[in-house]
């Protein structure tokens, strides 16, 4: 097939680099951990602190994308299961 | 009859039961409860006549099975010594298997709650569940737990030693506590403000409750019986199985609320 | 009947049965190990039995009572600080909180089993 030529196969990598509290193949906490802490990051500090973008990479590129819809939807309507103020 | 005379008839100290309809009427109410139990479930309106109805059968086919097994030991004659070292291990089988149903239950519970699911906020008790405070009415049930233990003992000691008084007053006390303990898990439930339906931690919490509630009116209900065949004068000094085996039966449903009590009320809130 | 006629000693085996019968009736029980051990069960159970009646009347009837005055004083405790949350109406309810897969067979089919009003409660905003 013509499209053999244009894919190239790479190793698996974290866009944010390996992290060591999830090494398993169950993704699942190190999405939502991340989600968190960019929430809480940007709740404590403000939406400008550079910091968050981190979690924010790292949320972005692991979360499905409608997790991370259901978990604003909560956000928003204040059921979040988490208070991300503590 | 006496195993003198019993040696004329059969060469055996064993007790080959005579043909009963109790096996067949029990799987039939067993089987008449299931199924109107799921039918019920999946919006059959006639479950609503059938269900009490499984009960009734259910309820009946112990009682009649459990008062042959009665008049066989107690007035026939028929359990001698080896029989009744067969029946202790049957009961002592018979907790193991609850045991390993508990187990279970346990295993779902620690599943759940050892690692939380992202939906769960990754906490347990999850936010919004309001876990019951293990050292207000939990500490009083299991210190009536273990007061019906120890009253139990007295009253089996009390029987072996020959002391009818002493034998009927612990039973009397054991069931006191025991239906005090009922008492108290049903006004827990009423004022619990998490129900069934919240969550996995409803889940788990009603489960594990629930059937440790069911496994305490049996046992209720078995010790209750031990009474009254005291009160009949069944039971002698050195052969009283039934006694044995309910009491047997209560200090392991006292052992599965301490399993509760320590890592559902107190570890899970 | 059958047994009847067995018992009037119409073979000697049962003969000497009935008479080995009742000579142990008038002397008393045998003197066996398995005997001497139910004795020796029987005797211990009279200190043992003292033991539990001990236990019974001075460790559980105060036992009983300590943690009664204490569930009933955090039991009072409890509800005077409930009285001063917000109503239920206004909690948030959770997403895995009151999940109605399939309705209850009873009643108006959301209320489960032990329902009270006073603490329970689901929000319908559909």
């Amino acid at each position: 097939m013509s499209d053999d030529e244009e894919r190239v196969t790479m190793p698996f990598k974290f866009v944010t680099g390996f992290d060591a509290r999830f090494p398993n193949q169950n993704q699942t906490k190190h999405c939502w951990q991340n989600y968190v802490d960019y929430h809480k990051c940007i709740l404590a500090k403000g939406e400008d602190f550079k910091p968050c973008r981190q979690f924010f990479i790292a949320y972005r590129s692991l979360c499905p994308a409608s997790w991370t819809a259901r978990w604003d939807d909560q956000r928003d309507a204040g059921n979040f299961p988490l208070r991300l103020d503590q | 009859m006496s195993n003198l005379n019993r040696s004329i008839f059969q060469g055996h100290p064993f007790h080959l039961v005579s043909p009963s309809p109790w096996p067949l009427f029990t799987c039939i109410s067993l089987l008449t409860l299931t199924t109107s139990a799921v039918s019920g479930m999946h919006g059959f309106e006639s479950a609503g006549y059938w269900i009490p109805s499984a009960l009734i059968l259910v309820i009946s086919s112990m009682f009649l099975w459990f008062r042959d097994v009665i008049s066989e030991g107690t007035y026939i004659g028929n359990h001698t010594l080896a029989v009744q070292k067969g029946l202790n291990m049957g009961v002592a089988l018979f907790i193991v298997s609850e045991a390993l149903f508990f187990l279970a239950i346990f295993w779902a519970y620690f599943h759940s709650a050892l690692s939380p699911t992202v939906e769960l906020g990754a906490q347990w008790p999850p936010i919004g569940i309001e876990a019951i405070n293990a050292f207000e009415l939990p500490l009083l049930n299991t210190v009536l737990l273990l007061a019906s233990g120890v009253t139990i003992t007295y009253s089996h000691h009390s029987l072996i030693q020959g002391n009818r008084n002493g034998a009927l007053y612990g039973a009397i006390f054991t069931l006191v506590l025991a239906l005090v303990f009922t008492g108290f898990q049903g006004v827990e439930y009423s004022v619990s403000s998490f129900t069934l339906t919240d969550g996995a931690y409803g889940s788990c919490f009603y489960f594990g409750t629930g059937f440790h509630g069911l496994h305490v009116i049996i046992g209720t209900i078995f010790i209750g019986v031990g009474f009254w065949r005291m009160l009949a004068y069944h039971l002698t000094e050195n052969h009283h199985l039934g006694l044995e085996s309910s009491i047997l039966y209560w200090h392991f449903v006292d052992v599965v609320w301490l399993f509760l009590f320590l890592s559902v009320y107190y570890w899970g809130s | 009947m059958f047994a009847a006629r067995a018992l009037r000693s119409s073979t000697p085996v049962l003969r000497r049965a009935q008479q080995t019968r009742l000579q142990s009736t008038l002397q008393g029980a045998q003197d066996n190990a398995f005997n001497r051990e139910r004795q020796a069960v029987k005797d211990h159970a009279a200190a043992t039995s003292d033991l539990w009646r001990k236990l019974s009347i001075y460790v559980v009837i105060p036992s009983l009572l300590i943690a009664g005055v204490n569930a009933y004083r955090l039991w009072t405790e409890h509800w005077e600080h409930k009285s001063h949350e917000p109503p239920l109406e206004e909690r948030v309810e959770y997403p895995y909180m009151n999940i109605r897969t399939k309705n209850f067979p009873w009643g108006d089919g959301d209320k489960t089993l032990f329902w009270n009003p006073k603490v329970n409660h689901h929000k319908q905003d559909e």
